[in-house]
């Protein structure tokens, strides 16, 4: 493979720098050249954050080119209208229909588009859409700071032909720290199902 | 095992700073020394983690000129010595800097710089190549992590060979890149520290001695060109009459436009040595080629040098770059946009996707975080000023570099400058100075004030002027990532230090109005900054005390559990609309509601609310 393009969006605190860690690991583990690119703002929390993962022969650069990538996972919805210009027709998201309310929209100075708009927008731009609720999942196996993985379960679902999930989980249990493996092991078992359970219902 | 101490020859997942990092140690470096900033500081603070295990000197200090000069004391003393800082960060060292390249060095000193085209987190997109030019000394300039790691190494042997300081060149989009490097063999490089007196290489009070040393950094960097074709860093690949130079992350960008637009009959040239130029590769382009385009960041400092050259040559080739307007000069570069400059290069057809806007998406500008101390100290001081009678444009607020800076965003917009470190002092000063008659505040964190804040604070007592002084000391440098300061009593590598403390700094200058107060008590902050703001005695210094909220959450977790009382709650709104706290959220039916996993507890929206409706327990 030349390349394979993900950026991950959402907002700080999030662990998203934790979960491009992961796939990296994997991603080198799997045997190809790796470059992850990130974008932070000033801010330690709460600011906006895209990373970008990048594998394959041929990868350089450390940003996806506008309308390249493969994948998009959005930890926070409003963060994935913000990275629309990374899709096309052949890009699979992955969102998690949450969002972290922006100050601004807190305090009334702009409005919050709710989720089923931005699913029909997503829907337009890319070519499938599967949506995870990776915070009830992280909230149901009691670590709210496991949403991140809980999406790498769902990634290496959708992906599954490209990804050993055996190899994806040794890189997982590299990253996290082992006092809350035990929580992240689960919350990625059921963002994997997640993905599973949604494509036996499209069957039927 | 720390991932910086692995294996020679295996291959681990390093982020540009890491494999800087790495870089040093397999160099032997003795003593790393800097001042935090993005994009430079994962490089001490990864070190940092093995430093004690591998006995090298590491620490962060009070300013990168103070930084520089430990470095280069070092490895005058024969050490091998890194000093790492951001683009503004060489601006303090420049005085420094300047003389260090005519006494030159005796052990490896290798200056990181690492600059910020976006920008990212910086107050202007500097472009640093230039100290090259102004210092007259080498600079080496890497692409990727892997030769991050691999042009540290070669820059400390280049330094020894030419007895000269190495600038290390960086831009954010390599030190925050992460990448597979093949880690390399660490040498041990033992050093005996002594320091010869020699009194014309050290001493800048001859003119003569000077004269001579001009002459003798002319002559190391003759010598200089000659290493500057060596540089593993430089690179060559293709063939054709046309050329594409690049360096940095710049080379990145052009190699993946080349290879997904199908091109060829076009040679690359990657500089890796950006002072001097490796003459052989420029000469090869200039005299081999009929078109060449120059992909660089920020500003056209290849591009500039290449056509002084050009001169020089029969037939000299077009080139092309930021003068046509091929290049943006603002900005960092991007894939898209490098390959549309290479398109029309080859005269290729390439529309690159326009941005889809099916709505607006709202912004989300870095907030303070939740339960952060600055957002209370100032609303304390808006308030102070409001409950004075004063309107809030009669009393300007100076501002300074660090997390307070964001009290620009609404609710609070707080301060009305943000210059460079420290001005928010030397500025009020200059205010009052001027004439101005209301009262002027400036407000700085504490570890920007041991940076840069304490000259303008002696001067403003010298002159005997009535500014008002607020320190918001959250006792770390929290925006860089919480590195400590000379007022924490712990170093980098987590050893004990010496904490000086801001409060016996201040009056030892002679300072008599000093208050120390803790921004959660808001009441009573309040009260200091009217009584501060109402003096008229000489300088007024609030030191507003209380710890960085994510370390306290990290350290304690949660201070207080905060409880709405919904009977009493009237749902004005002020609690959200004066604090603008992450963690308050509204509800259209209930009205405020905590957001339980964000709120630290610090009680300053109970203190905030004017029914009283908020509970601290």
């Amino acid at each position: 493979m030349e390349e394979f393009n993900l950026v991950i969006v959402g907002v700080g605190g999030q662990g998203i720098l934790t979960l491009s860690r992961v796939i990296a690991l994997w991603a080198l583990k799997a045997g190809y050249k790796v470059r992850v690119g990130e974008t932070l703002g000033m801010s330690q929390r709460g600011g906006v954050v895209q990373s970008y993962v990048r594998f394959g022969s041929d990868v350089e650069s450390p940003l996806v080119e506008a309308g390249r990538a493969h994948a998009l996972i959005a930890l926070d919805y409003i963060e994935a209208l913000r990275a629309l210009q990374f899709l096309s027709r052949s890009s699979r998201v992955i969102v998690n229909p949450k969002a972290i309310l922006p100050v601004s929209v807190l305090l009334g100075v702009e409005r919050m588009p709710g989720f089923s708009e931005v699913l029909n927008v997503l829907k337009k731009v890319a070519g499938e859409v599967e949506v995870v609720d990776a915070s009830s999942i992280a909230s149901k196996v009691g670590l709210p700071a496991s949403i991140n993985i809980a999406m790498l379960g769902a990634f290496t679902s959708v992906f599954r032909e490209l990804i050993d999930r055996q190899l994806m989980l040794s890189a997982v249990e590299e990253v996290i720290p082992s006092r809350f493996l035990e929580e992240n092991l689960r919350a990625f078992e059921l963002g994997f199902r997640a993905i599973e359970t949604s494509k036996n219902t499209a069957a039927n | 095992m720390d991932r910086l101490l692995g294996k020679p020859g295996s291959r681990v997942l390093l982020m540009g700073n890491e494999a800087i990092a790495r870089g040093a140690i397999e160099a032997g470096v003795h003593v790393v020394t800097g001042y935090p900033g993005t994009p430079s500081s994962e490089v001490i603070m990864s070190l940092a983690r093995v430093a004690r295990h591998l006995k090298i000197k590491v620490d962060w200090f009070a300013n990168e000129k103070v930084a520089f000069e430990v470095a280069l004391a070092a490895s005058n003393a024969g050490l091998r010595s890194l000093v790492t800082m951001k683009a503004p960060g060489i601006n303090v060292a420049a005085d420094a800097l300047m003389s260090a390249a005519y006494c030159g060095v005796n052990g490896g000193m290798v200056i990181l710089v690492a600059d910020d085209p976006g920008p990212h987190t910086t107050q202007t997109e500097q472009d640093s190549r230039f100290y090259a030019l102004l210092t007259n000394l080498p600079m080496v300039e890497p692409s990727n992590p892997q030769e991050a790691k691999d042009g540290i190494v070669w820059s400390f042997e280049l330094s020894e060979k030419l007895k000269l300081p190495v600038l290390f060149r960086t831009t954010t989009r390599v030190n925050h890149t992460t990448g597979d490097v093949l880690l390399g063999v660490v040498r041990e490089v033992s050093r005996e520290i002594r320091f010869p007196r020699d009194l014309p290489r050290y001493v800048r009070a001859s003119m003569k001695w000077n004269l001579n040393r001009h002459k003798w950094l002319n002559g190391r960097m003759k010598l200089a060109e000659l290493c500057a074709e060596e540089c593993p860093l430089n690179r060559v690949e293709g063939e054709g009459r046309l050329a594409i130079i690049a360096s940095g992350i710049s080379y990145a960008y052009v190699v993946e436009a080349v290879h997904s637009l199908n091109i060829s009959g076009v040679r690359i040239f990657k500089l890796g040595m950006l002072n001097p130029f490796p003459k052989s590769i420029v000469d090869s382009a200039l005299k081999g080629c009929e078109k060449i385009l120059v992909v660089e960041e920020l500003e056209p400092f290849i591009e500039v040098r290449l056509r002084a050259l050009s001169t020089l040559v029969e037939n000299p080739p077009v080139i092309l770059g930021k003068f046509n307007g091929l290049i943006p000069r603002e900005g960092e570069l991007k894939p898209e946009v490098v390959k549309s400059a290479i398109a029309s290069f080859m005269g290729l057809a390439y529309e690159p996707p326009k941005p889809l806007r099916e709505f607006d998406v709202p912004s989300r500008p870095p907030p303070m975080c939740p339960g952060c101390p600055h957002r209370a100290t100032y609303y304390a001081l808006l308030k102070a000023i409001k409950d004075l009678g004063y309107k809030r444009e009669d009393i300007p607020i100076f501002g300074d570099i660090g997390c307070y800076a964001l009290s620009l965003q609404k609710p609070l917009e707080a301060i009305w400058t943000e210059h460079c470190m420290g001005a928010s002092i030397s500025m009020a000063l200059g205010l009052k100075y001027a004439g101005y008659d209301k009262p002027v505040v400036a407000t700085i964190g504490d570890s920007t004030f041991f940076h840069a804040g304490i000259p303008a604070l002696i001067d403003a007592v010298h002159f005997g002027v009535n500014i008002v002084v607020v320190i918001l000391d959250n006792r770390t440098t929290a925006m860089t990532g919480h590195q400590p300061h000379p007022g924490i009593n712990v170093r980098a590598d987590g050893s004990s230090a010496t904490e000086v403390d801001i409060v016996d700094l201040v009056r030892g200058i002679g300072i008599k109005h000093v208050y120390a107060v803790d921004p959660y008590d808001v009441r009573r902050t309040v009260d200091v900054f009217k009584k501060v703001l109402s003096s008229f005695d000489g300088v007024q210094v609030v030191v507003a005390r209380r710890e960085c909220a994510l370390l306290a959450k990290r350290r304690i977790g949660k201070l207080h559990v905060i409880a709405i009382n919904r009977e009493k709650c009237v749902k004005c709104r002020s609690c959200i609309s004066s604090l603008g706290c992450p963690a308050l959220l509204w509800d259209e039916f209930a009205g405020p509601v905590i957001d339980e996993s964000l709120c630290i507890g610090c009680g300053v929206c109970a203190q905030v609310c004017p029914v009283n409706a908020i509970g601290v327990k």
